[in-house]
């Protein structure tokens, strides 16, 4: 057995976060002089038995943001800023063969399409290569453990699910799997990009409790990443993401109740539960949105990202870019407003 | 509903040309190099079911030969022979390993049978199509997994790889393809001395034909590899912790195993053929061991090529050889697209 094996887990944090981004800037060259800006000086913290939700719109970097972290950003990346610490170690500067022992076992993904199991092969072994990678052990033994995972995603039936391909199991039963994948050597940071999405309200709701069960069980943290404010409100904090920025965070509730930065509230309102379903002409009134586009990522503005689509826009909003802003003790935002008020 | 599918009559096909061959020494009645300098050029033996007196009967027979001189024979229909299953003859190695004297068929002394008559020195061409077949069948399958190991290794490490690697790697595979491969055996063939023995010049010609062959298969791979690299399950393995070689072996590879099977059975008759012009031309194995290509080649003198037609049969034989071949690559073309979609 490797001795450096289980580095990562013995070196205990000091302040309790398990993961600490900082600073993290990525950027894809796009052609020669030309690059994008995906993430620009994102940070943030995990901390361990804490569901932390990454919310935003298409495109403003929160799978890129996925991706970093799990080391694993495509080869026109380039990440020039920040570090991103797991446990205390900056997996930035880490070898590749040890973020591959990381990766599964104490860091893992669940990925936002069902298209992650290999068509060609059974799911059941698909789970167990994982298991096998980083926790080898009697093949027995690890079916037990896959079989236990099954059930304890609700899989029913594991018997015929461990043997099945793919294509013979339902949408919904194969996202099961891709978590079982993702879960079955008890990471303690899961990354989950829109497990979510193309899935029913039940099925939805089934995941997310399994990601609160993990939780409670085995302390895992989890970031949990959608454009869906109500998927996200499985989580205990709130990340705002807009056009590679982190525009607000803070506690659920208060985001959700008070959302401090124009983009949240107006984000909000877009979502299908606050406004009224609409009826056979009773009650219609069409979805509210934001008017307008992101920025185009390759573009530099001098002021805040948001400004063109702001509805409370001020002279300054075009030409100062905002920092931060503490608005309570663990709820900031990044908008000009409440530069007075600190 | 048809008595014979296309599959089980393809599969016996298959079965009829190779057991013979794989049995040579069962299935032929005489040793290659058993001479009769009595019966050059001599035609097909013809086999009879009645005697002289036109009398039927259950056994075929054969007529003992009679030279009447000048390259004529004539058969002498008194004295028929009748024509024995399972009989005892010339010793030979099964495999190469197990020591037999048991022949499928034969007749007794005087009495020869040829089914596809005999060359100039007159030798039993039928036993010696049947040997020479495994040397060139075996040439083609050696030649084709030398080929499809090159190819598959390389191939896969350029498309999964990408980059410089990909790019070395594929303007080596044009430069391949680019070379006329009878020329460059020619040159090579050059440069041994030469008299080769028949195991020396075995392995040159699967190597050429297997080396410069490559290109093709490797090109095929890489096409396979490129695209399932970016596959969401290839990303999926890797984000769990898959390294290199296990993603290449478990994910990539198994997605390119029905094009490298099609390759291989449409390989195999290709480099037999390669194995046939080449031995036709002198550049393969050469007398006294047989083989199809070294057979035809007596073909380059006219004389025999308008006299003597049964020494083209092992030319002819290669037609059903390669329309099963091709019919069994075409019939796992199938299996490949149901797989893709």
């Amino acid at each position: 057995m490797d001795p450096n094996r289980h580095e990562v887990s013995l070196a205990r944090p000091i302040d309790g976060n398990l993961l600490r981004v900082c600073n993290l800037t990525v950027s894809y060259r796009l052609g020669p002089a030309y690059e994008s800006t995906a993430l620009k000086q994102v940070s943030f913290t995990v901390n361990c038995a804490e569901i932390v939700g990454l919310l935003g719109e298409s495109g403003c970097g929160k799978s890129t943001t996925a991706l970093a972290l799990m080391q694993m950003l495509p080869a026109n990346a380039r990440i020039s800023m920040g570090s991103i610490q797991l446990d205390g170690c900056n997996l930035l500067s880490m070898k590749e063969d040890r973020l591959r022992r990381l990766r599964g076992s104490e860091t893992s993904i669940v990925y936002q399409d069902s298209e992650t199991l290999n068509p060609m092969m059974r799911v059941g072994n698909q789970v167990m290569e994982v298991l096998r990678a980083h926790k080898p052990a009697k093949t027995a033994q690890m079916r037990d453990e896959i079989y236990s995972i099954f059930a304890a995603l609700g899989l029913k039936d594991c018997d015929r699910i461990y043997r099945a391909f793919p294509h013979q199991l339902s949408g919904g039963q194969r996202r099961r799997v891709a978590i079982a994948q993702a879960l079955i050597c008890k990471p303690r940071l899961v990354i989950a990009d829109e497990p979510t999405s193309s899935l029913d309200s039940e099925a939805t709701t089934g995941i997310l409790d399994i990601f609160r069960q993990l939780r409670a069980t085995h302390n895992t943290a989890i970031l949990l990443i959608s454009h869906d404010p109500e998927t996200l409100r499985a989580a205990d904090r709130l990340l705002v993401m807009y056009a590679g920025e982190i525009v607000e965070s803070g506690p659920l509730n208060e985001v959700f109740e008070h959302p401090a930065h124009p983009y949240t509230r107006a984000l909000l309102q877009c979502s299908t539960r606050q406004a009224a379903p609409p009826m056979f002409g009773v009650n219609r009134h069409s979805l509210a949105c934001i008017p307008g586009e992101p920025p185009d990522p390759c573009e530099v503005l001098p002021g805040c990202g948001f400004s063109p689509r702001c509805s409370n826009r001020a002279e300054i909003c075009d030409s100062l870019r905002p920092r931060l802003f503490e608005i309570s003790g663990v709820h900031s935002a990044r908008c000009l407003q409440y530069e007075a008020r600190e | 509903m048809r008595l014979l599918s296309k599959k089980s009559l393809l599969l016996m096909s298959l079965v009829a040309i190779h057991v013979p061959i794989l049995f040579s020494g069962l299935f032929a009645p005489y040793d290659v190099a058993e001479q009769n300098r009595d019966f050059s050029f001599v035609p097909p033996s013809r086999i009879h079911f009645t005697d002289a007196h036109r009398t039927l009967h259950l056994r075929p027979s054969v007529c003992s030969l009679e030279n009447s001189g000048f390259g004529q024979y004539h058969e002498n229909r008194d004295r028929c022979f009748p024509i024995h299953f399972l009989i005892m003859g010339s010793p030979y190695l099964l495999f190469g390993v197990f020591k037999s004297n048991l022949h499928l068929f034969g007749v007794e002394a005087p009495a020869k049978i040829f089914l596809m008559g005999t060359d100039l020195y007159g030798r039993d061409v039928f036993s010696r199509f049947l040997y020479g077949g495994q040397l060139s069948l075996l040439t083609g399958i050696l030649a084709t997994a030398l080929s499809l190991g090159f190819g598959v290794l390389f191939g896969t490490l350029a498309g999964y790889y990408g980059g410089w690697p990909d790019a070395v790697i594929m303007r080596i595979a044009e430069l391949f393809l680019a070379l006329p491969w009878l020329y460059l055996l020619f040159a090579v063939r050059a440069f041994l001395p030469l008299n080769l023995n028949a195991a020396a010049a075995f392995c040159l010609l699967v190597s050429v034909i297997g080396i410069v062959g490559w290109a093709r298969p490797a090109r095929l791979v890489r096409g396979i590899a490129l695209s399932s690299r970016e596959r969401h399950y290839v990303l999926a393995a890797r984000l769990f912790g898959g390294s290199d070689s296990y993603l290449i072996r478990r994910h990539v590879l198994p997605d390119a195993y029905a094009v490298i099977i099609t390759q291989a059975v449409l390989l195999i008759p290709q480099y037999v053929l390669a194995e046939v012009t080449l031995s036709f031309l002198g550049l393969g194995v050469g007398e006294p061991t047989p083989s199809w290509g070294n057979m035809l080649s007596t073909l380059q003198q006219y004389q025999v090529l308008v006299s003597y037609w049964w020494l083209a049969i092992p030319g002819a034989v290669l037609v059903p050889v390669f329309c099963s071949y091709l019919l069994l690559a075409s019939e796992l073309q199938p299996r490949r697209t149901a797989i893709d979609a």
